[in-house]
């Protein structure tokens, strides 16, 4: 499910704070996952903050949004600089979906002239892409649930004591 | 108002206090087993097909004058839901929208869709069968066509954008949960709401043969405190009552048991008493409104 934040940065917050509020947003999310530890996600934006709060400083996340794909959630974050984000009204509560995604990556935008630090830093790290996010998934959504949501054999049952 | 303060329920079902209700509610079998089957048959179709597919967006429309056992029936349904779903459990959220269009001007679009794009899915997120009741739905989705800018704040109008727009959103991300909207006022209710709804589905006024049935059930009810009422309740003539009493919401009917024993002290004193001419008589007395047609309607 296709989700938009935006979250306040200069001058309402400093960049390590935007960075933080972010960070908070995402663990915030899949945190509600019983599939996915808390500790992880908190290790990957941490891994990722020194770039991150270079992406805040320089505006590029106010045109580029930072991603995070954990099925069904598909969540856009991206910043809002300048007046527009002393009278923004952020909603920086979990996304709804989380509690059911299993598998997560943070696909941080790589723009000019940022983009090969960005690279590096998410080099090797868990859970952490520089590349393209991925088209929406609709595996689980309306589409793919495999079991039955129906219990079939008792409401078989009902018709057949009505009968 | 903080939307979430617009929950004022929000429990998993099966639990006792819900057990009973739908069997207590009076109304025609094809009433009950339409808002059934409708609830049931969206939550398998949704979850396997998508909304192109489908065209549904979950959502129930139950209408008809006050009274009518509406809201009771929503909240039954979610409990007659359980055996029938697979982890035998079903949320019930209940929503009472008037706070929130009361939110100071230019809030209530925002507050509706956060309300219902944001706060119930987070509340239904771990893709448990919900039914989400909203009750007295006209409140939030005021028929724009109707309402004239002049009379109603553009923020009015704006609300009813809103509760499209996540209605159309909760029909595709989530298909666990299935809205039951009541409405006393239909012609007051946007069309395009209209047009969502899966299946609208009217709960008329009880006719003789259902008030029968009601006063039967209540006079049983009351026989568990004063058993000298069972008999009563079995009394071949109470249908002539129930004649009397046409025109009269079932909420009416109940009423009539104990506004008969306020007839006479005696019957203050000891409940148990109550005779058929006592009810005879607070029937014959009931004034049932004019928008009903009742017999005793005013002029």
């Amino acid at each position: 499910m296709q989700r938009h934040r935006q979250v306040a940065a200069a001058p309402q917050r400093r960049a390590s704070e935007t960075w933080d509020a972010i960070a908070e947003l995402v663990v915030a999310t899949l945190d509600r996952s019983p599939h996915i530890v808390a500790s992880d996600v908190t290790a990957a934006m941490a891994a990722a903050s020194t770039v991150g709060r270079v992406l805040v400083a320089g505006g590029h996340l106010d045109k580029h949004a930072l991603v995070l794909v954990a099925d069904p959630v598909y969540l856009n974050i991206t910043t809002v600089s300048g007046v527009s984000a002393t009278n923004l009204d952020e909603d920086l509560g979990p996304v709804p979906g989380g509690a059911t995604s299993t598998d997560w990556t943070i696909h941080l935008p790589t723009p000019d002239p940022v983009g090969d630090a960005v690279r590096s830093a998410v080099s090797g790290v868990p859970h952490l892409s520089a590349n393209e996010p991925p088209g929406e998934s609709t595996s689980k959504s309306a589409m793919s649930e495999q079991a039955s949501v129906l219990n079939l054999d008792a409401l078989a049952q009902r018709a057949q004591e009505r009968k | 108002m903080q939307v979430a303060e617009c929950v004022t329920s929000n429990v998993v079902l099966p639990q006792l206090r819900y057990a009973g209700l739908w069997r207590s509610i009076v109304a025609a079998p094809s009433v009950k087993d339409r808002l059934l089957h409708n609830a049931l048959l969206g939550l398998q179709l949704r979850a396997k097909l998508s909304f192109d597919v489908t065209a549904l967006h979950g959502l129930v429309l139950l209408y008809g004058p006050p009274g009518t056992g509406k809201t009771t029936l929503a909240r039954a349904v979610a409990q007659e839901m359980v055996p029938y779903v697979s982890g035998g459990k079903v949320r019930l959220i209940e929503i009472n929208p008037h706070g929130l269009m009361s939110a100071e001007h230019g809030q209530s679009q925002q507050k509706v869709y956060e309300l219902l794009s944001e706060h119930l899915p987070l509340l239904a997120d771990d893709r448990m069968p919900t039914v989400v009741l909203l009750d007295e739905v006209e409140s939030m989705t005021v028929a724009r066509s109707a309402a004239s800018l002049s009379a109603n704040p553009a923020d009015v109008h704006r609300a009813t954008d809103a509760v499209l727009a996540s209605l159309d959103r909760n029909a595709a991300d989530h298909p666990h949960m299935v809205t039951i909207a009541t409405s006393n006022f239909t012609e007051a209710l946007d069309e395009a709401f209209k047009s969502r709804a899966d299946a609208s589905i009217e709960v008329p006024l009880p006719d003789a043969e259902a008030i029968t049935v009601i006063l039967t059930q209540t006079l049983n009810d009351f026989a568990a405190a004063y058993p000298s009422l069972a008999s009563l309740a079995g009394d071949k003539r109470l249908p002539s009552v129930a004649k009397r009493l046409v025109g009269a919401d079932g909420r009416q009917v109940r009423k009539i048991v104990t506004d008969a024993m306020t007839r006479n002290v005696e019957t203050v004193l000891d409940p148990g008493s109550l005779k058929l001419a006592q009810l005879e008589e607070a029937a014959a007395g009931l004034t049932i409104g004019a928008s009903k047609g009742g017999r005793n309607a005013a002029a």
